[in-house]
C-alpha cells in the first residue's frame, strides 16, 4: 500500500503547471542601451547588477592585477568621504554596494532598501567617477593582494586553481589570478586606475540588471541620469585574444605532505551558441553535476565510500569553453578514483543515457528553475548573467523548449564530443600511492 | 530633547515590527511544533524538519554520531532503497540538503508547492523507520571520515578553531567537534547511532519549518495526514555539563606547512541567549560596533590607525546554552609579529573596558541590525534557517519575532554595564596559526 502511495507521485510529475514566475521587462535608459528589470514590491528592497566587459583578462602586461586593484579601491573613498566615512554611510544607511572583477568583467552589486535608492545612487556615483585613490589606501591594499597571492603557493586548494588555469591557460591572459602577479601589483600606480575607469567603463560595454521594489520608470530616470557619462566614443576598447589549445592527456602532480589530495581535471567544453549546448548541459547534469543523484556521485561515493565530494561542470570564459570537474580522496585511492572517473566518462560515450535517466534530469532542469527565483538578489543575477551570455529576453519562455528537445542521441553526440580521454589532463595535489606516469610539477 | 529622543524610538519600534517575518504556529496532538512563514513571491517552499539533537548530546566517546546519523537517514527506510530519498526530490525538481550542529540537526527541501505533500510524506517515513545495513554504515563511515579530512584535516585554520575550542570549554560537550574526533569516528558501530536515533528522533523532539507559498491551515492537514501518527517519545531533558570557574587564559599554537598566513584568534567565554538574555542582545550590538569587518572599532584600530593589522574583526555567536564564544580574529600586516598583535590587543581592550559609548551611533547600529532582518526575508532559505536554528537553540516564538523591539532598547547603560565583562582573560584563549617557512 505505502509502496503504490510513492509510485502515484512518479505518475502525476507530468502534471506539473508551466511556471511563468518571472515577468521581465526591458528599460530603454539611453540610446539603444537596455536593461532588463524584474519588479516586484513583496518587500522594500531593490537589487541592481552592472557588468562592463573590463575583467582582469584586459589586465596589460607588466600591470597585471590593474582590474582588480581598481575595483577594491571603489569604496575607499570618494568624493569628499574618507574612505572611513563612506563605508560607514554604506552601513548606517544598510547599502551594500560591491565592485569585484572576473577574467572578463568588471561588476558592481547594488543592494538596499528602496528609501534609500536616491542616496545608493549618488554614492555609486562618486566611487566610479571621484574616487580618491589615496596612497595609503593603495598601499593597503596591495599589501594585502599580495598576501593572498602568497597563499596560491601554500594553501592546498589555492595551489591547486593556480596550477589548474596554468595548465589550462597556458599562454593566455586567463592564465593569471584575478588579483593579478604580485611584482606586478607593486607597479600599478594611481594614474594606472584612473585610466582604466576612464577606457573601461562605458556604456557600449555595459550591461544592467534589476529586481524588487522599483518600476520601469524609476529605472530609467536612475540609470539615464548617472550613466549617460559612461558613454565614451573616442577611447579605445581593449579586447582579449581567443584561447586555442590542444590539452594533452597528462597526469600532473603537485607533491604535498598532506592527508588527503586533491584531484582536478579538465577538458574542452561547449560555446552557449553551440546547437548542442543544451545536450551538454543535461549531460553534465546527468554525469557529475546533479548532486547526490549524479553518476560520478553515485560510483564513487554512494557505492564505493572513496569521497566525500566528486563533481564536475561546464563553464564559459569569453574566450575560452571547458569542461571540469574534481574530487578529494585519501591518498591511497586517488589511483582508484581517476580511474573511475575515466570509465564513467567513457561509458557516457560508449553507451549514452537511458530514457529515463534523460527524462529525470529534464523534470529536474525544468521543475527546480523557480527555485533561484525566490530573492531580488538571486533574479538580478539571473537577469544579468542571461545578458552576458548574448542571449535575448524571450530566453525565460523558451528554456523549457531547450532542454526538451534534447534526445538520448544528442547526449551521445555530444559526450563524443566533449569527453574525448586524450584531451584531458588531471592536477594532483597530494600526496598519492600508486600513481603511474606523472609530470611533476 | 529627550522628549524628541523618545518619539523617534517609538517610531522606530512599529516600523520594525511592520518589517519582520509573521510566523504562524500550531502543534500537534504528538507535540510536533509547526511554524509557518508564508511568502508568496514564487509558487515554492522551503520545507524543513528540525530535531533537538545535535552534537553536544553525544554521549562520551561517541563522537561524530549526530552528523554520522544525518548522513545515514538517506540510506533508505522501509519503503525506499539507499539514495531513492534524493532521487524522488531530484526527480520533482527539489533540491535537498541537511546540516548537523552543536544543538540541533535539521533536514530540508526547496521545492515547488505542488510537492509539498511529497516532501512531507518523505520526511515523515524517515523519522521511524530507517533501515540500514552493515554494509551501508562501514560505506558511509568512509565518506564521513574523507568529510573530516577535507574540512577540517587538510585545513589548517579549521584545525586550529578545533583546538581552539576544545581548550574553550573545559567541561561542556561544546568541546568536541561536530563532526567528530577522527579515532571516535573509526570506533562507532551501526548499533550506536541507531540507538541515537530511536532515542532523539520523535515527533515531540522535532519542529517543522516551511517558508513559502503556504499557509497554515494546509500544512497542518498535511501535517496531521503524515505525522499524525507517529507516537511521541520519552525524552529526556537535556542537562549538561556545566563550565567550571576557569582559572587561567590557555594558549594554543598551530604550525602548518599550508598557509602563508598567519593568524591571530582570542575567544571569550561569554552567555548565550538562553542564559542571560539582555546581556546577549547587549553583546550582539556591541560586536557590530566593535568587530564589524569594515567599520568596527576594532578594525578602526588595528588596521588605519596603528597599521598593524590587513584585516581585524569580531563576532558573537548567542545561540546555545550554556556559554559561547565572543571570537576576534585579526590578519597582521607583513612583518608584524602575532606577539605584536597580542600586545596591543591587550592594550587596547583596556581602553574597550572603560570606553563611553555615544548614543547617536548606538542608534544608528541599532538600525543597521534590525535592516538586517529585511533583507533575510529575501529568500525562502533564509527565514527558514532563522527561525529553525533559533527554535532549537532556547529562543521561544516570540522571542524571536520580539528581537528586532528587544535590539531597539539595549542602551549605552546596557553596553556600559556587560561589556566590560566580556575580556576577561582568565575565561579566554589565544590561538596562533603560525606558517611554517620553509
Amino acid at each position: 500500500m505505502k509502496k503504490l502511495f510513492f509510485i502515484l507521485f512518479f505518475l502525476i510529475l507530468s502534471n506539473f503547471t508551466p511556471l511563468n514566475a518571472l515577468d521581465v521587462k526591458e528599460v530603454n535608459y539611453y540610446k539603444d542601451k537596455k536593461a532588463w528589470l524584474v519588479n516586484d514590491g513583496n518587500l522594500p528592497i531593490v537589487a541592481i547588477k552592472f557588468a562592463f566587459k573590463a575583467g582582469s583578462g584586459i589586465d596589460p602586461k607588466g600591470k597585471k592585477g590593474t582590474a582588480n586593484l581598481s575595483a577594491s579601491l571603489l569604496d575607499e573613498g570618494a568624493g569628499n568621504y574618507s574612505a572611513k566615512e563612506f563605508k560607514k554611510i554604506l552601513a548606517d544607511n544598510s547599502i551594500t554596494l560591491n565592485f569585484n572583477v572576473s577574467h572578463d568583467n568588471f561588476y558592481i552589486d547594488l543592494y538596499t532598501l528602496k528609501e534609500n535608492l536616491d542616496l545608493s545612487f549618488q554614492l555609486l556615483d562618486l566611487a566610479l567617477t571621484k574616487p580618491l585613490f589615496k596612497l595609503d589606501e593603495i598601499n593597503r591594499i596591495k599589501s594585502n593582494i599580495k598576501l593572498i597571492l602568497e597563499q596560491s603557493y601554500k594553501d592546498p586548494d589555492e595551489i591547486g586553481s593556480r596550477l589548474f588555469r596554468e595548465i589550462l591557460f597556458e599562454g593566455h591572459p586567463y592564465q593569471y589570478d584575478i588579483l593579478g602577479l604580485s611584482e606586478d601589483v607593486d607597479q600599478i600606480n594611481k594614474e594606472d586606475l584612473e585610466n582604466f575607469l576612464q577606457n573601461n567603463l562605458r556604456t557600449d560595454n555595459l550591461y544592467v540588471a534589476a529586481s524588487g521594489d522599483i518600476s520601469k520608470v524609476e529605472l530609467k530616470k536612475y540609470l539615464n541620469k548617472y550613466l549617460k557619462k559612461f558613454d565614451k566614443k573616442n577611447t579605445k576598447k581593449s579586447y582579449i585574444p581567443v584561447h586555442k589549445k590542444e590539452i594533452q592527456p597528462k597526469i600532473f602532480l603537485h607533491q604535498k605532505d598532506l592527508r588527503q589530495s586533491n584531484i582536478l581535471f579538465a577538458g574542452e567544453g561547449i560555446s552557449r551558441e553551440d546547437p548542442y549546448f543544451y545536450s551538454a548541459y543535461i549531460m553534465n547534469y546527468i554525469l557529475g553535476g546533479g548532486g547526490f543523484i549524479s553518476k560520478l556521485t553515485t560510483e564513487i561515493r554512494e557505492k564505493r565510500g572513496l569521497v566525500y565530494s566528486v563533481y564536475s561542470y561546464l563553464y564559459r570564459y569569453d574566450k575560452y569553453n571547458f569542461f571540469s570537474g574534481g574530487a578529494q580522496t585519501s591518498n591511497e585511492n586517488v589511483d582508484k578514483v581517476i580511474k573511475i572517473i575515466k570509465e564513467e566518462l567513457i561509458k557516457i560515450k560508449k553507451e549514452g543515457v537511458t530514457k529515463k535517466e534523460l527524462k529525470n534530469a529534464k523534470n529536474y532542469l525544468i521543475n527546480s528553475y523557480v527555485l533561484r527565483l525566490d530573492s531580488n538578489k538571486k533574479v538580478a543575477s539571473i537577469l544579468l548573467n542571461t545578458q552576458l551570455d548574448g542571449l535575448n529576453i524571450d530566453f525565460f519562455e523558451k528554456r523549457n523548449d531547450y532542454i526538451n528537445s534534447v534526445s538520448v542521441e544528442d547526449i551521445k553526440k555530444v559526450a563524443n564530443r566533449i569527453l574525448d580521454e586524450n584531451k584531458i589532463f588531471f592536477l594532483i595535489v597530494g600526496n598519492p600511492s600508486n600513481l603511474k606516469n606523472i609530470n611533476k610539477i | 530633547m529627550r522628549f524628541l529622543f523618545i518619539l523617534i524610538l517609538l517610531f522606530f519600534i512599529e516600523a520594525a515590527e511592520a518589517n519582520f517575518f509573521k510566523p504562524q504556529h500550531h502543534t500537534l496532538d504528538n507535540r510536533l511544533e509547526i511554524i509557518v512563514l508564508e511568502n508568496n513571491r514564487v509558487p515554492a517552499v522551503a520545507h524543513s524538519i528540525w530535531y533537538k539533537v545535535g552534537s553536544a548530546d553525544e554521549p562520551n566517546g561517541k563522537s561524530g554520531i549526530a552528523h554520522f546519523l544525518e548522513h545515514l537517514m538517506f540510506k533508505g527506510t522501509d519503503k525506499l532503497k539507499p539514495g531513492e530519498f534524493s532521487q524522488i526530490v531530484s526527480i520533482n525538481g527539489g533540491k535537498e540538503n541537511a546540516f548537523t550542529s552543536k544543538n540541533y540537526t535539521g533536514y530540508f527541501q526547496l521545492i515547488h508547492k505542488s510537492k509539498l505533500e511529497l516532501v512531507m510524506s518523505l520526511e515523515a517515513d524517515r523519522m521511524k523507520n530507517i533501515k540500514l545495513t552493515e554494509d551501508e554504515f562501514k560505506n558511509e563511515k568512509k565518506v564521513v571520515l574523507e568529510e573530516r579530512y577535507s574540512r577540517v584535516d587538510n585545513n589548517p585554520s579549521a584545525l586550529l578553531s578545533e583546538q581552539i575550542n576544545a581548550a574553550l570549554y573545559m567541561n561542556h560537550p561544546y568541546r568536541k567537534p561536530i563532526i567528530g574526533w577522527e579515532h571516535e569516528i573509526k570506533n562507532l558501530n551501526l548499533d550506536d547511532v541507531l540507538k541515537f536515533y530511536k532515542k532523539y528522533y520523535a515527533p515531540n523532539n522535532a519542529i517543522i519549518v516551511i517558508c513559502g507559498d503556504i499557509n497554515l491551515d494546509e500544512v497542518v492537514k498535511l501535517a496531521k495526514k503524515y505525522f499524525g501518527k507517529i507516537k511521541p517519545s520519552k525524552i529526556e531533558k537535556r542537562i549538561w555539563t556545566n563550565e567550571p570557574t576557569q582559572h587561567a587564559p590557555r594558549k594554543v599554537t598551530l604550525k602548518s606547512q599550508d598557509t602563508a598566513i598567519p593568524i591571530f584568534k582570542r575567544h571569550y567565554l561569554v552567555p548565550t541567549y538562553t542564559k542571560s538574555k539582555k546581556e546577549s542582545l547587549t553583546l550582539e550590538v556591541f560586536s557590530e560596533i566593535f568587530g564589524n569587518p569594515s567599520t568596527g572599532i576594532l578594525f578602526e584600530e588595528f588596521v588605519k590607525n596603528k597599521k598593524l593589522a590587513i584585516s581585524a574583526s569580531a563576532f558573537y555567536y548567542p545561540d546555545g546554552f550554556g556559554d559561547t564564544s565572543f571570537t576576534i580574529s585579526i590578519i597582521p600586516k607583513k612583518n608584524v609579529s602575532l606577539e605584536e598583535i597580542e600586545l596591543h590587543l591587550n592594550e587596547y581592550l583596556d581602553q574597550i573596558r572603560k570606553l563611553v559609548f555615544n548614543k547617536e551611533e548606538l542608534e544608528k547600529v541599532k538600525k543597521r541590525l534590525v535592516n538586517n532582518t529585511i533583507f533575510a526575508q529575501d529568500s525562502l532559505y533564509m527565514g527558514m534557517r532563522i527561525f529553525g536554528s533559533s527554535l532549537t537553540t532556547g529562543y521561544s516564538l516570540k522571542e524571536i519575532t520580539a528581537w528586532p523591539k528587544d535590539i531597539s532598547k539595549i542602551s549605552t547603560n546596557d553596553l556600559q554595564n556587560f561589556v566590560p565583562n566580556i575580556f576577561n582573560s582568565n575565561k579566554s584563549v589565544t590561538g596562533y596559526l603560525l606558517p611554517i617557512k620553509k
